[in-house]
Formats: structure tokens, sequence, C-alpha cells
């Protein structure tokens, strides 16, 4: 594996009575697309927190580039859920805005180039000038992603960013996730609760337990991409694996 | 036959409640004498008279002033407090009770103490009016920051570690059609109240003048700057904000 540039030693994590991680370690090369996969509640998001330094850790060590995370969540950018778009804000400006969060210190218009390169780099930059509502769900997600990558970060976290879209757009922006993904080379955590989609873009695939939560399987993944699910073989049998041990952790579905 | 609107029907319901409300008048003023209920016309002429007269007209803008500089004091003030209760969460139990006596002490008391420390001025009067539309602004900017969006909020705190900016580019565009509703509201109740602190502690604005026509049993002016009044609070909800209102709802709330 290449060098480490996330890394979880033994981490412990308590909300109240609740234990979240009783000895969660892992490793995350450079360059690597990873993705998180758990039953809804076992702590995949929170595990992104850690690494962007919006949560702490009780115990145990991660190191982000080798550092604590309180000096490096200036080289990482979230990509949430739902989009989180200023309604204020056309697309462009909601771009920009990210930017303007971190106290980018380039001029203003070398800012908007930065910007709307991001906007192509997501297919967006005939919508630069419409508003989050004049945008579809997965247009306005493009936007979420296109504000991260303006930032220009080294790690960009993704917190099951499409499971609020319908499945054509969530397919589409899987392919165009991975196409951004090998363009750019920048490291990426995907959390999901999705096995088919994890396995269509992960290097690897963490899935974890129940809470609390541990690691129970790592799938390490070297078919070439763009993946199909229905002529790999390969695949197949790693979804047939994933699925029956998921279904033991949420039997209402995995792929929900 | 030809059927009109449902809207139609309202704009004809109401203009006719108008014309017989003036009939009315009409009627009442001539069995009535004039000092106690002048004619329409007569009010109309006291009106025109206002605005063109110099030494009347400096009294409209005296009462704009001080509705003006309370709503900007009350504003600035309130929305201060309400930041720091909403950051600094110790202060909130203390917020609270200023924010319940402000509210349940009259605008005559304060009018009154205001006479007593500030004498005859444009200062007492807008300490009144600031000190009674307070409240407003503290409720509700306390309310409009509990309903900023968290996940705004966390996702400019994923970006940037300075609150400052957090506050600047995302809490506080959150807040303009809370700011400008509370304003509005403000704005109605000000009003009100700069009758009562310019009738009581003032030198100039309508209430001044209302006291002088008082004392000279002069109704045709009390009846005009009821008048007046009216027209400026019509004129700014429906010029100014309701189409700002609009404006900002469309364009700062996740609509």
């Amino acid at each position: 594996m290449q060098d480490a540039i996330i890394r979880f030693d033994h981490v412990r994590l308590r909300f109240g009575p609740e234990t979240i991680f009783q000895d969660l370690s892992l490793s995350i090369g450079r360059g690597e697309f990873v993705c998180i996969l758990g039953p809804s509640g076992c702590g995949k998001s929170t595990a992104l927190r850690l690494i962007g330094d919006l949560l702490r850790a009780d115990g145990g060590t991660i190191t982000v580039e080798g550092r604590d995370p309180r000096e490096t969540w200036e080289h990482l950018a979230f990509v949430f859920q739902s989009p989180r778009l200023a309604p204020w804000r056309t697309a462009l400006d909601n771009v920009l805005l990210g930017m303007e969060l971190r106290g980018d210190r380039r001029d203003r218009e070398q800012m908007r180039a930065r910007a709307i390169e991001a906007l192509d780099l997501v297919g967006l930059t005939s919508d630069a000038d419409k508003y989050p509502r004049m945008l579809s769900g997965g247009e306005k997600q493009r936007v979420a992603l296109a504000r991260a990558l303006a930032v220009e970060p080294r790690i960009i976290l993704m917190d099951e960013p499409f499971s609020a879209l319908d499945p054509n757009t969530r397919q589409r922006l899987r392919a165009e996730i991975v196409s951004i993904w090998q363009k750019t080379g920048k490291t990426i955590v995907f959390v999901t609760h999705d096995v088919d989609e994890a396995l269509v873009l992960a290097d690897r695939i963490f899935l974890l337990s129940k809470k609390p939560t541990r690691i129970i399987e790592t799938v390490t993944l070297d078919s070439p991409r763009p993946r199909s699910l229905v002529d790999d073989a390969g695949l197949t049998r790693r979804r047939q694996e994933l699925m029956s041990l998921f279904a033991k952790l949420e039997p209402a579905g995995a792929n929900a | 036959m030809h059927r009109l609107s449902l809207n139609a029907k309202r704009k004809l319901a109401a203009n006719l409640f108008v014309l017989i409300v003036l009939g009315a008048w009409v009627l009442a003023s001539m069995r009535l004498p004039g000092y106690v209920l002048p004619s329409p016309s007569t009010v109309l002429h006291q009106t025109i008279d206002f605005i063109t007269t110099r030494k009347l007209a400096v009294h409209i803008a005296a009462s704009i002033f001080h509705v003006a500089a309370a709503l900007i004091l009350g504003f600035l003030v309130g929305t201060a407090i309400a930041v720091t209760g909403h950051y600094l969460k110790v202060t909130q139990l203390l917020i609270g009770r200023v924010a319940s006596f402000l509210n349940s002490f009259s605008s005559i008391g304060w009018a009154l103490l205001a006479i007593l420390w500030f004498g005859l001025n444009d200062l007492a009067v807008i300490l009144v009016i600031g000190i009674i539309i307070l409240p407003v602004f503290i409720i509700n900017m306390q309310a409009a920051l509990d309903q900023v969006d968290r996940e705004l909020v966390e996702m400019a705190r994923s970006y940037t570690r300075r609150w400052s900016r957090g506050f600047v580019l995302i809490v506080l565009p959150s807040l303009y059609p809370f700011m400008l509703a509370s304003i509005r509201l403000a704005f109605g109740i000000a009003w009100k109240v700069a009758l009562t602190a310019e009738l009581f502690g003032g030198n100039s604005g309508f209430g001044f003048v209302i006291n002088m026509a008082r004392q000279s049993i002069n109704t045709p002016q009390i009846f005009a700057v009821i008048a007046l009044m009216i027209v400026i609070s019509y004129v700014a909800d429906h010029v100014i904000f309701a189409p700002l209102q609009r404006f900002l709802t469309k364009h700062y709330a996740d609509v």
C-alpha cells in the first residue's frame, strides 16, 4: 500500500453512555479511493468528522499526513449527504464560498477562474448563475463537490453524498466522481451504506460492524474502472460475500 | 351577465366600506360641532396645510427621525444582545429576564422616566421608543438565530476555524429575512409609541403637535396627524418593507 495519509490507531470514542468506537484502527493510503461501508448509525460519518477535526476522539491516535487533525483540516474538504448550499448564492458564488470561508488570499478574478474550473470539472459551467432552488438534487450535489474541489484539498471526505438522489443520477455521479478522482489524484474517503456503490467506486472497502464499531472486513478491489457489477465475475463474488456479511448487520436490506 | 372575479368582489367590498365610512363621517360632521368631529374636507385641507407649511412639515421630519433613530438603536442593541445570548449560553437566562422586564413596562412609564432623566428633547423620545421596541428585536433575533441551518453552519466549520468568517458569510445572511421582519414589526409599534413619547417628553413631532392641538382644541389638526401617520405607515409598509421582505425571503430563505 502507498504511504498512509490517514491513520487511526486504537481510536476510542463515546457519546454519553454509548460507545461508538472501542478500538478502531485503520490506515488509508495517499491517492487511494476508500469506501467506509457499514449499517446505519454505526459511526461511519463520525469517522469522517474525526478525520476532519469536527470531532475529537476520547483515546487512541488519529493522524492525517502524520500530524494531528487539528493541524491538517485545511488540507481536507467535506461533501456532505445534503449539498448544504447557501440559498442566497448562485452556483458559482457557492463554489466561491468555500474559498472565502477558507480565507483564500488570491484576488477575486483568480478565485472566480478557479471556481469556474471546478464547476467545469463537475459539468456545471452553464449553470453557474443559477440559484440552488433552480438546480436539481444531482446538480446541487455537483456544486457541493465543486466547492470542495475549488479549495484544492489533498483529501476529500464524502459522507453518503449520493444517497438522497434518484438511481439514475446516483449512477451518473458515481462515474463522474471516479473520473474526477482519476484526473486529480486526490485521496477520497467515501462513506456509504450501499454495497454496490462501494464496489463500483473503491480501491478498498472497510466494512464496519454495529456499535461498538470495529472493522469486520477489509476488501481490496483491483478491477479496472469503469466497473460493472453485471459482467465482472470477481466483483459479483465480492458482492455476494459483502451482502451476506452486511445482511447480518442490517437485515432490512443492504442496498436500500 | 358579466360576473365579477373573487378578487374584484373583494376590492369592491373594501372600497364600498370606505365610501360608507366616509359618507357616515360627512353626515355626522354636519350634525356635530367642528371641534368634536371636523368634516373630511376640513381634515384634508388641514393635512395639505401640514405638508406644505414648513413650520408643520418639520414635525413630520422630526417624527420620522425619532422612529428611524429608535429603530436603528433598537435593532443594533437588540441584535447584539440576541447574538450574545446565542453564543454565550451563560447569559441566556439573564437576557430572558431583561426581555420580559422590558416587555412588561409601559411606554408612558418610560416616557415619564425619560423626561426626569433627560428632559424634554429628542434623546428622551428616541430612548423611549428604542426601549419599547428592544424586546421585539431581542426575542425575534434569538428565534432567528435558533433557526439558522445547523448543517450550513457545520459546512462552514469544515471550511474554516475562524468563527467570524462563518458568522459573516453564513449566519448573518441567514438572518436577513428575520431582521427585516423584526424591523417591520418594530416599525408599526414605534409609530404608536412615538406619539406617546412625543406627547409626554418631546418638543417636536406628531405627539407634540397633537398636544398643542389638544390645548387649543384644534380637532382638525389632530385628525390631520392621524391621517398622515396612517399614510406614512401604509407607504413604508407597502412600498419599502413588503417588497423588500419578498425579495429577502426569495433569496435568503431555503425555498
